[in-house]
């Protein structure tokens, strides 16, 4: 669980560079959920993370249980010789050796689908997809129980890119909580189960993907868009086809759409 | 862990130091040293500080900035006053083992530390005040009479220019790795000196991997927009000197002949 009460955050304070990312932001976060944070450039996003996960020293952030913070482009963190003492890395800061360490390589490995002969591979010669995995792996072998995500998907093919959130779906309905940082509407409103809207530093809607998703001013005043469903239901819509718009994912929508027509 | 670091950043104002051309500003640093090199009573010392709070005055930098761009030599302050402290001869001051301190040791330590304080003012106020591709740019004019010796001076400022503009990249890049590898259970503030620099291993060797692959890709790019030395090469902004300039090279020259004639008729 982690708790925000009231925190605010100010880059570079006292400076005449002084910018404050955060303003006054409380919220609950509770065990086992799957929350998107999303909002335009500069809305306080990675800062916001960043004091969910004690990176920032801020007041008013309490928190049960290990954070794992999975920056964007992980990958270039990596920095030991083979994937298996990548993976070993943080465990072993944390005290765990033995079978323990082993079983927890394993695990991330199976988690984010690499296969065994990649052990003793060196990270870097690994492509840009697998590099990732790595990444994500190196954090899930420390066992947490919240995973923190900075766009995960960033610069991924297609392919790479389903996998990886199927991996992290499985996770959250494996117990951990997953909080996800993400530029894609589709994804927020596939798989999470709330939504934080960040505007300018401040929680602007904090909702159930549906929920938001139906405030439209709301959105655009954020600088955001609907998911696709729902913007084609609305282009329809528009052009007198009588719609719901409420849909959130492809499927979704593709019913609404043959019902309407009979099709 | 970086934000000690004001060497070499630039404030960003329209104060009088700000609008010089930075050819004149670099002259001005260099008589102010030269000044500092040679003073060596209390009444010239007096002098060269008021001088140098003056010009802080005037560029309407904060003081903080100004003391916090000390705080990286304090240590080498604080050691060149205790040596001098403790080496010179004298009236004893006080005792400390077989050292003993003296007050023309102590008025000697202060003096230089001063002296060293005044130097990395001066040359702070000059890249507080001047944009970091201004500086490059007055150092590539101020070094192109020397192209005829064989000095590349358009290619020196070049690797000046792409130096300072990927520091705060480099800094930016080092704080995301350490604060990802913080995640995953790096302490880098505990335990002793052998075990602090294991510990730097998985912060550099990141750090170097990215500045290589940016090296790469900025090779790239000017390769690819067909750069190949400064021959020919124009300014968008071109540096001019002013009225303003030419006042404030005549009152620096000026007051750093008549200070080191000074100097020099009184020894």
């Amino acid at each position: 669980m982690i708790r925000l009460n009231d925190v605010s955050y100010t880059y570079a304070s006292g400076t005449p560079f002084e910018r404050t990312a955060l303003f006054n932001i409380s919220m609950e976060i509770g065990d086992g959920e799957f929350v998107a944070i999303v909002g335009s450039t500069g809305s306080g996003k990675s800062t916001l993370i960043q004091v969910m996960a004690g990176l920032l020293p801020s007041t008013g952030v309490t928190s049960d249980g290990r954070i794992g913070l999975v920056f964007q482009h992980p990958e270039d963190q990596l920095f030991e010789e083979s994937v298996e003492a990548e993976l070993a890395f943080a465990p072993k800061n944390f005290g765990v050796d033995g079978d323990e360490l082993n079983r927890r390589i394993d695990d991330a490995m199976r988690q984010v689908g690499l296969p065994e002969e990649y052990k003793s591979m060196s990270p870097l010669k690994l492509s840009g997809g697998e590099r990732r995995r790595v990444a994500i792996a190196s954090i899930l072998s420390m066992a947490p129980d919240v995973l923190i995500l900075d766009e995960p998907t960033a610069g991924l093919d297609a392919q790479s890119k389903r996998k990886l959130l199927e991996t992290i779906r499985r996770l959250n309905e494996g117990g951990t909580t997953i909080i996800m940082v993400t530029h894609d509407m589709d994804d927020a409103a596939r798989l999470a189960r709330r939504l934080i809207v960040m505007h300018n530093g401040r929680v602007l809607i904090d909702d159930a993907p549906r929920g938001v998703f139906r405030r439209t001013e709301l959105l655009k005043e954020a600088g955001l868009a609907q998911p696709t469903a729902m913007t084609i239901l609305a282009r329809l819509k528009q052009a007198g086809v009588d719609v719901s718009t409420d849909a959130l994912t492809i499927d979704e929508g593709e019913a609404i759409i043959k019902k309407c027509f009979r099709i | 862990m970086f934000q000690d670091i004001t060497l070499g950043q630039y404030f960003p104002g329209q104060s009088i130091i700000h609008r010089l051309d930075p050819r004149t500003k670099i002259f001005a640093v260099f008589a102010l040293l030269i000044m500092i090199f040679s003073a060596a009573t209390s009444t010239e010392y007096f002098f060269l500080t008021a001088l140098i709070f003056f010009f802080v005055l005037l560029s309407k930098i904060q003081m903080s900035a100004v003391v916090r761009s000390l705080r990286p030599l304090k240590w080498l302050i604080a050691f060149t006053f205790v040596i001098h402290l403790f080496s010179h001869e004298g009236a004893e001051l006080f005792r400390l083992g077989v050292l003993t301190a003296t007050v023309d040791g102590l008025r000697a330590g202060l003096l230089i530390s001063l002296r060293l304080m005044l130097m990395i003012v001066a040359s702070s106020l000059l890249t507080f005040t001047t944009a970091p591709l201004k500086l490059t740019d007055a150092t590539e004019k101020l070094l192109t009479p020397l192209k005829a010796v064989g000095v590349p001076a358009h290619e020196l400022a070049m690797m000046m220019t792409i130096a300072l503009r990927f520091i705060p990249t480099l800094f930016e890049e080092a704080d995301k790795i350490i604060k990802a590898q913080k995640i995953r259970g790096l302490d880098i503030e505990r335990g002793n000196f052998v075990k602090r620099l294991k510990m730097m291993v998985p912060i550099l060797v990141p750090l170097f991997l990215s500045a290589f692959r940016r090296a790469d890709d900025l090779a790239m790019a000017m390769e690819a927009r067909c750069y190949r030395g400064g021959e020919g090469r124009t300014h968008m902004k071109s540096l001019e000197i002013t009225r303003l300039d030419r006042l404030a090279i005549a009152a620096i020259a000026l007051i750093a002949g008549a200070f080191v004639m000074i100097r020099m008729l009184s020894v």
